[in-house]
């Protein structure tokens, strides 16, 4: 691969390039977790990434699920097949992927941006460079594997979380037994459903990954080029997540 | 001793930990897909069946088929089609460009479904979707899979509103009609009343015309006989009209019952589509059929009331009814 | 091994040397700035205003980053700044190259470092504390002692050490100059350089001398 370098982003395009260039560099470069090391940075960032954050996003996710059936009931009356029906929608659907893509996004894809940022500027891209170590495969590629499996992963717990903390809310208020409840949903959860939140999930990891590491690693040469980074990527993230999840809700219909 | 020991206390059981959390997400998304999956028979074979529609307006790919509310199948595509090439008995006379609806159902359920069976679009529930139902037909010649099912749009509320609108013009024109032939100054009914008033009216006059020649019998006979001629021209003129009234009340009569036979049965039709109306609505619209049935009703008054005015009544039979039971110990 | 073809940078040139296999040199710098110019030249990473710059016989600044990379296994460079990555304990910087491609196994890695503290005339106690605290924490010597140990494990071809004894103490000097010495005969066809600003520390070192040109070039007049 030529050496990344300091891209022209004032060309319409240019950045949407340099996205997709992150995300080919990954299937040509998984040999380099048949190294120790790099399979120890992937398993570190896996853990900051995911394990640190489940129980912020459990919590989320429960007051989420909480509020879809608060409203719903205010709006149409308590029906347990409708508010099955509502929960499956948002919190499978829409507000799953989102909600997780959003929270991971806000902190571990700042966190790698910043970091990579930094490691650019102190020069440790040319340490290991001179180590013989390729930055990329050594830095990168680990971030960007951690944050496409985080919120993957992250987003089955959300739902779990939404549909067990709705559930219970609802259970409460009605008298029908939680397990009921629980049941109506999952009896209302469709491989389609299944399939479009992960799909979700994998458009919004990828875009975690790429946004955050390129922002990262092709930063500029002054320390005031980190927060211009690290702002430039959660807003461009950010907008990626609401233009994709529109796109594929509309190729889904 | 040793200079490359771990003592960071955040990595010890790392690798335990991210492997438990991959592990259980891992299983746990799984579970749920595998739950899914046998629940939803995403492997089981399915047949396919089709019917031809003019629009597929409302009917999109995917959309539940269901058979007595269950869940036995999916629409699996819409194509257009020219009729010109599709066998008279499949096309429900439909010409030109019609769309080919072809339904998925599931090959175990197959069984339930005879050839003469129906598919109808409905709505589901109130926000519900809509999904095609297949009602059973009684053929025991059971569908077969890639055969053509009649497909028949259900009627809506709209529908039966307008049907009986329909049938209310026409009991209104009717009976619109029958007053009028009733109340025409010129009309047959009208005339014949004045013709008996008139022959009543002449009846006393010519009864008074033979008091006063009896009395004055005596002073002339010339004048009696004279008279009597005339009495007799006149009497036989007064039957004639007599006979003429007749003549004309008998025409004029059986063709106003005739009409009035006519809005019975635009009445009894009327009640008839009500009685479809209340079927369908069952027991979401009991104020609606109520109200038909109390317009039923009226009108029915009205025939009732109009079947015993006079000169109808007199030629309409009385509807045969049993009689009524009654207690033992009642006095009769 | 090491050949420059009239490298001119904005620090030193033009400069024209070749560097053999097996052999032992020392570049005068004459300034640390100079001396960090020519180090990041040579490694790769400061492309110059004019000339060649060979190692191994291939342009380091024409071929692809991926043959760079695969050229710098074979280099073993102690910075005499910085070099440590931050997200990683010393201990951790000591042992990525030589674990990443392989060069030698944990223990190997462990008996090593115990003889090269014992080389330098460091403590196992000193050693381990140095090893296990933060990069941050490393007083400016103990930095460049782990860097050249780094430099060492992974038995590169060429060994490029950087102000190697600046901020350490007359005894640590000859020791760790000692130490490399021994180390660069020890293997065969091993080229060693020395980058110093000052020829003082090394005046008694048996390495031919290089000496950079002492100013930059003139800079051009405005019409």
């Amino acid at each position: 691969m030529e050496k990344i370098n300091f891209f022209d982003d004032r060309l319409p395009g240019r950045r949407l390039m340099t996205y997709l260039r992150f995300l080919m560099f990954i299937p040509g470069h998984l040999h380099a977790f048949g190294r120790k090391p790099g399979r120890q940075v992937l398993m570190r960032q896996i853990y900051f990434t995911t394990v640190e954050q489940l129980r912020r996003i459990t919590a989320v996710a429960a007051v989420t699920g909480m509020v879809v059936i608060t409203q719903i009931s205010q709006a149409l009356g308590y029906d347990p097949a409708l508010i099955g029906k509502a929960l499956l929608w948002l919190a499978v659907r829409e507000l799953g992927p989102l909600i997780t893509a959003i929270l991971v996004m806000s902190s571990s894809g700042a966190a790698i941006t910043s970091e990579l940022a930094s490691m650019k500027i102190n020069r440790e891209f040319d340490a290991l460079r001179t180590m013989g170590i390729d930055p990329m495969e050594y830095l990168v590629l680990p971030r960007m594997i951690s944050a496409i499996a985080s919120v993957l992963l992250l987003n089955v717990y959300f739902q779990a979380a939404a549909i067990l903390g709705g559930g219970a809310l609802a259970s409460l208020w009605s008298g029908i037994s939680f397990q009921q409840h629980v049941l109506s949903v999952f009896s209302a959860l469709t491989v389609f459903d299944m399939s479009l939140s992960m799909a979700k999930s994998l458009v919004f990891g990828m875009a975690v990954a790429a946004v955050a590491c390129s922002h990262g690693a092709l930063v500029g040469q002054s320390i005031t080029d980190i927060p211009r980074a690290i702002i430039g990527a959660q807003m461009r993230a950010l907008f990626i997540f609401f233009l994709s999840d529109g796109l594929i809700s509309y190729m889904a219909l | 001793m040793s200079f490359y020991a771990h003592t960071d206390r955040r990595f010890k059981g790392m690798e335990l930990r991210v492997g438990l959390f991959a592990v259980v997400s891992l299983l746990g998304g799984a579970a749920l897909l595998a739950y899914v999956v046998n629940r939803s028979d995403f492997f089981s074979p399915t047949s396919a069946i089709y019917f031809y529609v003019k629009s597929g307006e409302g009917i999109k790919e995917g959309m539940p088929v269901k058979l007595s509310g269950f869940s036995i199948g999916s629409v699996k595509k819409q194509d257009l089609t020219d009729m010109s090439a599709v066998e008279k008995a499949h096309s429900a006379g439909l010409k030109g460009l019609a769309v080919k609806v072809t339904l998925d159902i599931k090959t175990r359920y197959m069984d339930w479904i005879p050839n003469d069976s129906k598919a109808f679009l409905r709505k589901e529930n109130v926000i519900g979707d809509q999904i095609i139902e297949i009602i059973p037909g009684a053929s025991p010649v059971i569908m077969k899979a890639k055969e053509h099912i009649i497909f028949a749009k259900e009627k809506t509320l709209n529908d039966y509103f307008a049907d009986i609108t329909e049938e209310v013009k026409k009991v209104q024109e009717q009976a619109g009609e029958t007053i009028d032939y009733v109340n025409d100054p010129k009309g047959e009914i009208k005339k014949a009343l004045d013709n008996f008033h008139k022959f009543t009216v002449g009846l006393v006059e010519t009864r008074e015309k033979i008091t006063h020649a009896f009395v004055t019998m005596d002073s002339t006979l010339g004048t009696v006989n004279e008279q009597v001629l005339d009495l007799s021209l006149k009497a036989n003129k007064a039957v004639e009209d007599l006979n003429m009234a007749l003549a004309t009340t008998n025409t004029s009569l059986p063709r106003t019952f005739g009409k009035i036979d006519e809005s019975l049965e635009a009445i009894n039709r009327l009640v008839e589509e009500m009685q479809k109306l209340v079927t369908v609505m069952g027991r979401d619209l009991p104020e609606m059929a109520a109200a038909g049935m109390d317009v039923t009703q009226d009108a029915g008054a009205v025939m009732d009331s109009l079947k015993n005015t006079w000169p109808i009544s007199r030629n309409i039979k009385p509807a045969q009814g049993a009689p009524m039971e009654m207690e033992s110990h009642e006095p009769r | 091994m090491i050949n420059f073809n009239q490298v001119t940078t904005e620090s030193f040139g033009p400069l024209s040397m070749e560097v053999e296999a097996g052999a032992l040199v020392k570049v005068v710098a004459g300034t640390r700035e100079t001396a960090a110019a020519f180090v990041r030249t040579l490694a790769g990473l400061a492309s110059p205003l004019s000339g060649q710059t060979l190692l191994f016989g291939e342009d380091l600044y024409s071929i692809t980053e991926e043959e760079y990379i695969r050229l710098m296994a074979r280099v073993g460079v102690a910075q005499g700044a910085g070099g440590m990555i931050s997200n990683l304990s010393a201990a951790e910087n000591v042992a990525l190259p030589a674990m990443y491609h392989g060069r030698m196994t944990l223990a190997q890695l462990e008996t090593f470092t115990a003889e090269a503290m014992a080389a330098l005339g460091i403590s196992l106690e000193e050693g381990e504390k140095m090893m296990q605290g933060s990069t941050l924490s490393l007083k400016p010597w103990q930095g460049k002692i782990l860097r050249m140990i780094r430099a060492y494990s992974t038995d590169p071809d060429l060994v490029i050490l950087e102000d190697i004894t600046s901020g350490m103490t007359q005894e640590m000097q000859d020791n760790a100059l000692q130490w490399a010495l021994r180390l660069h005969r020890e293997r065969h066809g091993r080229a060693t350089m020395f980058v110093c600003h000052d020829e003082s520390a090394l005046k008694s070192f048996p390495a031919r001398a290089i000496h950079l040109a002492a100013e930059a070039p003139p800079e051009k007049e405005e019409d």
